[in-house]
């Protein structure tokens, strides 16, 4: 085996090396210039196309994933979270008003004090922000509504 | 336990060297472009010829290789030895080259004018010599490619076993085994004892 290495090897010593011509080390050399660099070159992706694609790529997902859970499941948003109570409470008197319309309407028939009558009120006040005019209620069902200081809440 | 060797030093400091010159290639600089053929054009020409066994196309080789390495910088990672890198682009160009010519019948002609060395001496031990390089010219042309490119890398280009299994694509045990069958059937094509060439 290692005659055999020695032989190849003597016999490959044996052919002098190859010189380049002159022709091809000046078109070697010619190559940075008649190939010079671009912009593009220096874009670190395959394709020049590729990052845009992929981002158009995972929002059309993103948009296909948020339709379908929109569908599946609501999501309240803050405001709505936040006038719920007044909602429930506001849901609750009309109840008991439609139940006993001929009853006051007052925090009697609720079963509530003066005290929490006013309280609430006020949290409807709050709650609705002063989007509904005095319109919207039927104050003649309200006797206290003629003794507030405010013509809306 | 002992830090890196020696030799393993020199091999990462080489690696540096050849990371830090592909760089400055992928920025576009030509100055170290000039320095990349500098290093490697004669090596890569030289294996290129021999492989094709013509210098005209060795050389058309060699410079598609460079202009590869040119437009590809960016690309290089310095895991192999950059001289490693371009000996696999140059054979990769001279496989397809390989190839049309065997379509086309024209494979293996000697391109003897040019690829031989200039001989000195007596004109009977001249002839005698020249005999010599055809006849082992001739024998490593009918190796197959894989034996052949496996010679020039292992004898003519210096390249290490595992280089070389990164040029041929292939493990270490492989190559060693390619080796030695290439050799042994050099021999034996040289000294007369396979005239009907080696199988493939």
């Amino acid at each position: 085996m290692k005659d055999d290495e020695r032989f190849t090897q003597a016999a490959l010593d044996r052919l002098t090396p190859i010189e380049p011509s002159a022709h091809l080390r000046r078109m070697v050399a010619q190559i940075p210039l008649e190939h010079p660099r671009n912009v593009h070159s220096l874009w670190p992706f395959e394709s020049r196309f590729l990052p845009s694609l992929s981002m158009a790529a995972v929002a059309l997902f993103g948009l296909f994933v948020g339709r379908g859970l929109a569908s599946v499941v609501s999501f309240p948003s803050a405001a709505t979270q936040a006038i719920a109570p007044a909602q429930e409470v506001m849901r609750g008197s009309d109840d008991s008003f439609q139940e006993s319309p001929s009853t006051d309407w007052e925090a009697g028939a609720l079963g509530m004090l003066d005290d929490d009558a006013d309280e609430l009120d006020e949290l409807l006040i709050l709650a609705t922000a002063g989007d509904f005019s005095a319109d919207d209620w039927d104050l003649s069902q309200n006797p206290r509504a003629d003794e507030t200081d405010e013509g809306t809440f | 336990m002992r830090g890196r060797t020696r030799k393993e030093e020199q091999v990462t400091s080489d690696h540096l060297e050849d990371k830090s010159l592909m760089e400055r290639i992928a920025r576009g600089d030509a100055g170290a472009f000039r320095d990349l053929s500098d290093q490697h054009l004669g090596a890569i020409v030289t294996f290129a010829t021999r492989l094709v066994r013509n210098q005209a196309e060795g050389e058309e080789i060699a410079q598609e290789t460079f202009l590869r390495a040119w437009q590809n910088a960016s690309k290089y990672e310095p895991r192999a030895k950059l001289s490693t890198w371009l000996h696999t682009i140059a054979r990769n160009i001279a496989i397809d080259r390989l190839r049309k010519k065997s379509r086309n019948e024209e494979a293996f002609e000697l391109d003897d004018e040019r690829d031989q060395a200039p001989l000195s001496g007596r004109p009977s031990q001249l002839l005698v010599r020249k005999q010599e390089q055809i006849g082992f010219q001739e024998a490593l042309g009918k190796l197959p490619e894989r034996q052949r490119s496996a010679i020039l890398l292992c004898h003519e280009q210096g390249l290490s076993n595992p280089e070389i299994a990164d040029v041929l694509q292939t493990s270490v045990e492989a190559t060693e085994s390619l080796l030695a069958r290439a050799r042994r059937r050099l021999r034996q094509m040289v000294e007369g004892e396979s005239p009907e060439g080696p199988s493939s």
